[in-house]
């Protein structure tokens, strides 16, 4: 029962601040092969719907609610040609929707009928149609009226009598993608496959080549033609595969023990070095960057520095001499994770990463996008290899600084207009960024602050790096500084650099729902202050946790009164003002209800971190000065057994392997249970409720 | 008195004759195929039968987690109405891995059957069947959905039955009106060195003692159908449906494997000799396109002609 009771407490607590798709590590791991086609799935509709857009003059839906917006187009420009094509793509459209997933409500008889006859309809207009306007959008209605009876044939037939002759333009391409479906159903797959190669979609020839992907596959395409468009592919996903399963290793060593991947990727580097030596192919860098790519993820790294460094001058598409370019750039990084950092180094190093920049920015000016080839090799290779040399250097300022790129670079954080809240990042997954910062003392951040103010000094990478990294900006790092004093116990020096945070800010951080709620003076030993944070969603519970001061000034000014006066303080006025420093700073320590003071988030196997003050450990040594005086002695025996269990308990008391005997065996958790229950009877009749039925107390005394 | 005799011979003579034209199997086929349509060969021998058995679609899991139906069967031609037409749905075991509600997926299955009969003029449909190849870990789910079905199945006047393999013979006996025993896949297609993968009767001896006590009424189906197996030096590489369809190399085997008109009937009269019921009605698997080229009408009348 305990262990479902503790199940159960650990799925709702999961369910806390964060959101459906959990907390899951960034991917840096990504393919390095891309020779080949558009992971696009919808091949041809960004031009299908350019050629809609330059009709309709605006950009929207042109294909939802039966095409209206493409009606009032044509109604609009009085286009009667184009009214009557409109009509039926949108029928087109209808019925291809109904048909293209199975459900379980299978079409009536008047439905099928009705879908014949329009299907007839569109047949018989596209043969009649005498125009040359629209001639190609109506030789594809016709491919595509026939795709949906099945008319793999008939289609073959179109495609050779009109299809060819039209002029180069989407809607050929896409009745040539057709065609190719006719050729694979007749049992050419060849034929098809070198189509759909050449359109670049990878979805039917991964469809087409599905049995031919393995070694064997590739040797029977390469023997059957050389220059097998759909070489390029196979190639691809091979050396993908070959890094799918090395990962699978790393990861689960006894699943993929006997795997063989590792000499069926020597197998096909010996293939491709066959393949080059023959020189039938005519596109050698795409063999010689695979051999290169093998070798890296088989950990000859050496051997694929060289070798994709020859593929960079070997013939080739242009995609894939560039692909032969990053793998270089990844080996390179790598080979030099542990050496010094040079001038050589940085020079190209950076050179390449504004060449991809540069790559990217082509594809895409707006952000990052996982789909595209040359950010996902910025991504691996800075995350993977050069920050790793820096960090193998102990340069921490250059570790932060590069990951900051890559934070900065991933569009969630800025779409969601939360580039500046901490608290509320670590709740979309892991900002590493954050994570880094997170780990450096007050000194080092500050450290690290000048650092980025000084973006003329150090090498190119330095440079280029800092005038990259926009990602936040002096208010964010005020912030986090402070924080960082408060957490260390510098209040004093707090105080300054929290009043620069507006409290707006503050306002948009996922701290405020509970700084909104609770209230540090409170006792954590006395009083849970609890919330209703079940359904935590940041987004809706800012609006309801208006702030109307920044309580963490507060706290600094609240404290440092407090400590002050401690230390000046009589010995006998000494204990009062001891139990409301230890209550102060259990509160604000990770195990109180506070800990938003200290810290962005909270976990359930919190501790102190190394760096900072334990505040804990500080509560017990005041609690210990504030048990001298008789009238707090029952509180501070009471708050003592409270905070070294809760410290004990941290982490533990959620796991399986919880066991409340081994908790109270922790010796100063019996320390501080003894000393309690011993005051318990000798005071039975006097002591306050909740010493009395403490139901903590009363199961250590009664196991 | 010789009078007497002479009845009782007449008697014993007309109920042998009698006897003998009551056992005549009746003639039936499976058609597993996407495609219903209209071949000279298929016309010819659907002409002779007087129940198909027609796959009417699967039911998957699909890649989003969801059960739904796959690869409906699709009216090229329309049935001959002479045809006692029996849908089938095959339903893969992984469907019956999850916890889905049984009723439910009863109720659809019907639904949507009667629906695709109704659409595709499938008339005085009396049957159906259910396909699945169960195991001890989803037996109880299968069963409680056949339960399912069948009670939804007699509401409409329809009788269920199911498919039995041969190695489900050893276990309860599933909640239908009848089953149809599938005598074949009786060996390892996969194990070059295994000759007759599709039936032989040493590799089906084993479940067959179980027969006679199978307390269900059963139909037998026997195979006449073929396929192609490549092997790369004794390892199996796949089935091959077309030329093309497999990467082969040089030295790659490609070996025939098909059922024998001669073994078919040896383990016919093993069967009639355990259970000859279970010969009454005498099911082809199958007479799909694909089949068809590798079988003579001959060896068609040859299964049939049990009695």
């Amino acid at each position: 029962m305990k262990k479902f009771i503790i199940c159960v407490s650990l799925l709702f607590f999961f369910t806390l601040r964060m959101l459906a798709c959990g907390p899951f590590p960034n991917v840096h791991n990504y393919y390095m092969m891309k020779v080949v086609g558009t992971d696009n799935p919808d091949l041809f509709y960004d031009r299908v719907k350019d050629f809609w857009n330059d009709y309709v003059g605006t950009t929207g839906d042109y294909f939802g609610d039966d095409c209206a917006m493409l009606m009032s187009a044509a109604n609009r420009k009085g286009d009667e040609e184009m009214k009557a094509y409109i009509r039926l793509i949108a029928q087109y459209k209808n019925i291809a929707a109904r048909r293209k997933v199975e459900t379980w409500d299978y079409p009536t008889k008047q439905e099928l009928a009705r879908q014949k006859v329009q299907i007839g309809q569109m047949r018989t207009v596209a043969l009649n149609y005498k125009g040359q306007r629209l001639r190609p959008q109506y030789t594809l209605l016709l491919m595509r009226a026939n795709l949906l009876d099945n008319r793999y044939p008939q289609n073959a037939v179109i495609w050779k009598r009109c299809g060819v002759t039209l002029k180069p333009s989407v809607f050929r391409d896409m009745c040539q993608n057709i065609y190719a479906a006719s050729l694979l159903k007749a049992g050419q797959r060849k034929a098809a496959c070198d189509i759909y190669a050449r359109q670049g979609d990878l979805q039917s020839l991964q469809f087409a080549m599905l049995r031919f992907t393995h070694l064997d596959g590739i040797k029977s395409v390469y023997r059957e033609d050389a220059n097998s468009p759909a070489l390029a592919w196979l190639v691809q996903n091979f050396v993908n595969s070959v890094q799918e399963d090395d990962d699978c290793e790393r990861k689960f060593p006894q699943d993929t023990a006997r795997s063989t991947y590792k000499s069926t990727a020597q197998q096909f580097v010996r293939m491709a070095l066959q393949v080059i030596h023959e020189g039938a192919n005519r596109e050698p860098a795409l063999w010689q960057a695979a051999i290169a790519m093998v070798h890296y993820t088989l950990g000859d790294v050496a051997a694929a520095e060289h070798e994709s460094k020859m593929a960079m001058t070997m013939k080739g598409t242009q995609l894939e001499r560039d692909n032969a370019r990053c793998i270089h750039l990844l080996a390179y990084t790598k080979a030099r994770i542990s050496e010094k950092d040079t001038k050589t180094y940085s020079d190209y190093v950076t050179a390449e990463l504004q060449w991809l920049d540069a790559k990217w920015r082509d594809v895409d000016d707006k952000a990052m996008e996982s789909s595209d080839y040359f950010a996902n090799v910025y991504d691996r290779v800075l995350s993977q290899n050069i920050i790793a040399h820096y960090r193998s250097q102990g340069n921490q300022n250059m570790v932060a600084l590069l990951t900051g790129i890559l934070d900065s670079r991933n569009r969630i954080w800025n779409e969601a207009g939360h580039s500046y809240t901490p608290g509320y990042c670590r709740n979309f997954g892991n900002s590493e960024y954050f994570c880094q910062l997170d780990s450096m003392t007050s000194s080092q951040l500050k450290g690290y602050m000048t650092f980025l103010r000084h973006a003329d000094d150090g090498n190119a990478l330095q440079r280029y790096a800092l005038y990259e990294n926009t990602y936040r900006d002096k208010i964010y790092f005020y912030d986090l500084l402070a924080t960082k004093l408060m957490a260390e116990g510098r209040f004093a020096e707090a105080i300054p650099f929290l009043k620069e945070v507006p409290l707006a800010y503050v306002q948009h951080q996922g701290i405020a729902f509970y700084m909104a709620r609770r209230d540090f003076h409170q006792s954590r030993w006395m009083k849970h202050q609890l919330v209703s944070d079940a359904d935590f969603w940041p987004d809706e519970d800012f609006r309801d946790s208006t702030l109307t001061v920044n309580q963490k000034i507060a706290f600094c000014e609240e404290m440092n009164n407090l400590l002050g006066t401690y230390q000046i303080a009589r010995q006998e006025v000494r204990p009062k003002l001891a139990l409301q420093l230890a209550s102060r700073y259990l509160q604000a320590s990770c195990y109180g209800d506070c800990w938003y003071l200290t810290h962005y988030e909270k976990s359930v196997s919190d501790s102190a971190r190394a760096w900072e003050k334990d505040f804990a450990t500080e509560a017990m040594n005041y609690l210990e000065v504030a048990r001298q005086d008789p009238a707090l002695l029952q509180e501070s025996l009471y708050a003592e057994a409270y905070v070294q269990m809760a410290v004990f308990s941290s982490g533990v008391w959620y796991t399986y392997e919880y066991d409340y005997n081994k908790v109270v065996s922790d010796i100063s958790v019996r320390r501080a249970y003894d000393a309690l229950s011993q005051y318990y009877l000798l005071h039975q009749n006097t002591a306050e409720p909740y010493v009395t039925k403490c139901d903590m107390l009363q199961k250590y005394m009664h196991p | 008195m010789k009078q007497v005799w002479a009845f009782c011979l007449l008697l014993l003579f007309g109920s042998c004759i009698q006897q003998k034209a009551k056992e005549r199997s009746s003639r039936s086929a499976y058609y597993w195929s996407t495609t219903w349509e209209h071949t000279a060969r298929t016309d010819s021998l659907v002409r002779s039968l007087k129940t198909l058995y027609l796959r009417y679609f699967d039911v998957v899991v699909d890649d989003e987690g969801k059960v739904m139906p796959n690869a409906t069967v699709r009216f090229a031609a329309s049935l001959p109405q002479h045809l006692n037409v029996v849908p089938v749905v095959f339903i893969v075991n992984e469907v019956m891995k999850r916890g889905d509600d049984s009723q439910a997926l009863a109720e659809k299955v019907l639904r949507r059957l009667l629906q695709i009969s109704e659409t595709n003029g499938v008339a005085g449909v009396r049957e159906l069947q259910i396909d699945c190849d169960w195991t001890l870990q989803t037996r109880n789910r299968y069963f409680e959905f056949l339960r399912h079905l069948q009670a939804l199945a007699h509401q409409h006047h329809l009788i269920l039955s199911t498919t039995v393999r041969l190695h489900q013979l050893s276990q309860p006996v599933p909640p239908v009106d009848r089953g149809v025993l599938m005598m074949y896949n009786t060996g390892d297609f996969t194990n070059i060195r295994c000759e007759q993968p599709i039936l032989s009767l040493t590799d089906a001896q084993p479940y067959l003692k179980y027969l006679s006590r199978y307390r269900l009424k059963l139909s037998t189906a026997y195979p006449l159908f073929a396929y192609r197996i490549a092997f790369r030096g004794g390892r199996y590489l796949g089935v091959v449906h077309a030329d093309n369809d497999l990467p082969l190399l040089p030295g790659d085997s490609i070996v025939m494997r098909r059922s024998s008109v001669a073994e078919v009937k040896r383990v016919q009269l093993e069967v009639e000799q355990l259970r000859p019921d279970a010969n009454d009605e005498v099911i082809v698997y199958d007479i799909s396109p694909n089949h068809l080229s590798n079988y003579k009408n001959s060896d068609y009348e040859e299964i049939y002609h049990l009695r």
